[in-house]
């Protein structure tokens, strides 16, 4: 019978003991790193939104150190190119705070950083992969500022600039008024009045003796004066038929007289009426103008069409930036309401967190110092980093995270950038000022329509950005310059292409001016350039040049048809004159002669008697005629 | 069949010659194994035990089955009970301890561990009675009286028997 053993050590069991053992060393040895590099690819590609691929990962668990080889971060706007390429990074972690159950990383050094290089394959996410990055502040500012720079490009004058400078389609419309030009009409009224007075002066012309009525009298008067006397009582009854006749001619006379007088006097006054109505004319061009609606000259600045989309690249950029440092580095106000306690899934219980005991953040990059040499298509950089307290609780590390960056790099002259995140209380607090010289922007569209490409095709960047931003409250200004512009305009229209470069000819420095502030949910967006205050004014010249053109061609348009209403009035006036004033004067003329004529022929008559004969007919008649001589 | 068959084999430890206490303690071993979430700290200390001290596996195996079921059932009041534990008067002790180093991979601070873990030591000691209570009477009064019968004593003289005692001896 077999003896059967008590409870005790069963030093059997320390074989299976030493072959775990074994097999968890040979874990670590051989199979940690691979694991690592894929959990490391993982949580890089979330923080990244595209792709990062690892090549591999070594680690040392002697010197407590992880290498990374071979680390690419794909890009998020060019799925087919890295943002960066880093050769080596060496992780130095902290082997006190890894038995505590976290992750302190002291040191970081980097070595051969590359930028731009081409992937061999694609560095986009599926949707499954990028559905859970949510971006807050970045959209809410990208939509509060895209509204505006959309408004600004809509109310661009460059987008219909052809339309504005086209002014062949105005003078079209100009000519459609001319018909109802006020004072047109005026002359045409004053025509139609000199038309209807001519009826009137007609009737009144006819009234007058005719030229036969005066010759008969004529006639009458000379064959009175001829005839033979013999009589004293002829005499009389001669000069008495004279008299008569002279009576006759005199009434006539008064009636000629009054009508000259009439007619002299509607003339002149419609006369003055048609010189009057020249001086309204200016009135109808004004009235013109306003009825084809000429194009407005009130250009704003254009800074914000043509200048704006950059800005928001880059405010997108900077906010997307402060959006990951609060999702991965929370503070106190996005972690739930009990701090100390962590509500995991279902089934798995639940985490108390004893934080007061807690020595290190669960992780923290301590320190970062980066200084390696910077590739881009075989040019050399530096790139120099210092950061620290990178953590995911800031909360319950007594320092913020703080970070300064200096580059100098193929496309970048210099640019250094020093900043703070602190997350530390309830209130996110961020401060970042960078300052940077000769960023290269390469070809920037300042405005791209199917009419009009306006580009600047070379410029180098100056400029000095501070940033603000206590929890929504926004401060970013951003002061720079732009030197060795070059601009390229292509249009369709040759006329459009001369006017834009001969406003950028000489603008070779263009001095940039940004501001966001305000709460983020209504930021306040100001651009402001001498790029875009020299556009609004060479357009507005431009403009004011083609106004003033139309203006001239719409004035002589005007006058020209006045002055074709105004030949049809003086026509009318002057042949008014002709048939009405000249016929009266004419008709008194002779009646004033007809008058002499009558004196002449009594003296005539008078003169054939003797002067004894004229006594012996003064006493024979006993002086009861009286004679005229 | 697999619970049939593991019963089967519960009652053959019984029957066998293995210590009381040691089926006693794999019992109780197993209990800590089957309320113990898996991926802690307490894991690997159990399994070291489980290799180095004489408990018998095979019930440790049995034990885990049974308990690791009923812990699903349990796991409310582990996590309520845990809660409490965590959060109550000894709240400065676990802060220590949580400092310690290794200490936080146990995953103590977790609710359904110190549920598990605290209800474990609680029915340690009365499991362990209780079973070594339970198989020593069940084999007086009931093995015993079988192994007196003729077909039991016919049985023990076979050839398979003994083969059965030698796959035994290595358990």
């Amino acid at each position: 019978m077999r003896s059967v053993k008590k409870f005790g050590i069963r030093w059997s069991g320390l074989i299976p003991l030493c072959i775990l053992t074994a097999l968890v060393v040979i874990y670590f040895l051989f199979f940690f790193d691979q694991h690592l590099r894929y959990w490391m690819a993982k949580g890089a590609t979330k923080l990244n939104g595209a792709k990062v691929d690892i090549a591999s990962v070594t680690t040392h668990f002697s010197k407590a150190r992880i290498t990374i080889h071979g680390l690419d971060f794909g890009s998020r706007s060019e799925p087919m190119t890295n943002t960066a390429s880093i050769d080596t990074v060496v992780l130095d972690i902290n082997p006190g705070a890894i038995i505590h159950g976290h992750v302190v990383i002291d040191e970081t050094s980097v070595t051969g950083m590359h930028y731009g290089t081409p992937r061999k394959t694609s560095a986009a996410l599926s949707a499954a992969e990028s559905k859970n990055s949510v971006p807050t502040l970045a959209s809410k500012l990208g939509q509060a500022v895209e509204h505006e720079v959309k408004a600004a490009i809509e109310e661009s004058p460059l987008n219909n600039l052809s339309a504005l400078l086209n002014v062949d389609s105005l003078k079209q419309a100009a000519l459609t008024q001319l018909d109802n030009l006020p004072t047109v009409q005026k002359v045409k009224q004053i025509t139609e009045d000199v038309k209807n007075t001519e009826k009137a002066w007609r009737s009144q012309i006819e009234a007058l003796p005719s030229v036969n009525d005066v010759r008969d009298i004529e006639q009458k008067i000379k064959s009175l004066a001829s005839s033979e006397i013999k009589s004293p009582a002829d005499v009389q009854r001669i000069i008495g038929e004279i008299q008569t006749l002279q009576k006759q001619a005199k009434t006539w006379q008064e009636a000629a007289l009054q009508t000259q007088k009439r007619l002299v006097t509607d003339v002149q006054r419609f006369e003055t009426m048609t010189r009057e109505t020249a001086a309204t004319v200016k009135n109808d061009v004004q009235g013109v103008m306003t009825a084809i609606k000429a194009p407005s000259l009130d250009i704003h600045d254009l800074a914000p069409a043509l200048l704006g989309p950059m800005a928001q690249k880059r405010l997108h950029t900077l906010a997307s930036a402060i959006d990951m440092a609060r999702a991965y580095m929370p503070n106190n106000k996005n972690k739930e309401k009990n701090p100390d306690v962590v509500t995991v899934k279902r089934a798995q219980g639940t985490d108390v967190i004893f934080r007061r005991e807690i020595t290190y953040p669960k992780f923290l990059l301590r320190a970062a110092k980066v200084d390696t040499d910077l590739f881009h298509d075989e040019k050399r950089g530096r790139l120099t980093i210092n950061a620290a307290n990178i953590t995911n609780t800031p909360h319950i590390w007594p320092e913020p995270a703080t970070f300064a960056v200096d580059v100098k790099a193929p496309g970048i002259e210099h640019a250094s950038l020093n900043g703070t995140i602190d997350h530390r209380t309830d209130l996110a607090h961020e401060t970042i000022k960078a300052k940077v010289q000769g960023i290269d922007l390469g070809t920037m569209d300042l405005h791209r329509s199917n009419t009009l490409t306006f580009v600047i095709t070379n410029a180098l960047l100056d400029a000095e950005t501070s940033v603000d931003i206590q929890d929504d409250v926004f401060g970013v200004h951003m002061a720079g310059t732009m030197r060795d512009v070059r601009y390229t305009v292509e249009s369709g229209n040759a006329e459009i292409t001369k006017i834009l470069q001969d406003i950028v000819k000489d603008l070779n420095i263009v001095q940039l001016s940004v501001g966001v502030s305000g709460d983020i949910a209504s930021p306040k967006f100001e651009i402001h350039s001498n790029l875009g205050e020299r556009l609004a004014h060479g357009l507005r010249n431009a403009l004011l040049h083609r106004f003033e053109e139309l203006k001239t061609h719409v004035e002589a348009k005007v006058r020209e048809r006045f002055e074709v209403e105004q030949a049809r009035a003086v026509e009318a006036v002057n042949q008014l004159r002709q048939e009405g004033v000249d016929i009266a004067t004419k008709r008194l003329s002779d009646l004033v002669g007809l008058d002499g004529m009558a004196q002449n022929a009594i003296k005539e008559v008078g003169g054939k008697l003797s002067k004894n004969a004229a006594d012996a007919v003064f006493k024979q008649l006993g002086g009861k005629i009286k004679l005229p001589f | 069949m697999f619970f049939v068959r593991q019963i089967i084999r519960v009652l053959a430890l019984i029957h066998s010659e293995a210590a009381t206490s040691q089926l006693a303690a794999g019992l109780v071993l197993g209990m800590f194994m089957g309320f113990t979430p898996m991926m802690s700290l307490f894991w690997v200390k159990y399994v070291v035990l489980a290799l180095i001290l004489r408990v018998n596996l095979g019930m440790v195996f049995f034990s885990l089955g049974v308990f690791k079921s009923l812990s699903f059932g349990l796991d409310p009041l582990f996590d309520r009970l845990g809660l409490r534990l965590l959060t109550g008067d000894l709240h400065g002790f676990w802060a220590k301890l949580y400092d310690l180093p290794l200490v936080p991979f146990t995953r103590f601070n977790n609710s359904i561990v110190m549920g598990s873990v605290a209800c474990s030591i609680v029915l340690m000691i009365p499991v362990f009675l209780m079973t070594t209570y339970l198989i020593k009477h069940y084999r007086i009064l009931v093995v015993s009286r079988v192994r007196g019968t003729t077909f039991f004593k016919t049985w023990q003289a076979s050839n398979f028997y003994k083969l059965c005692e030698k796959y035994h001896a290595f358990g």
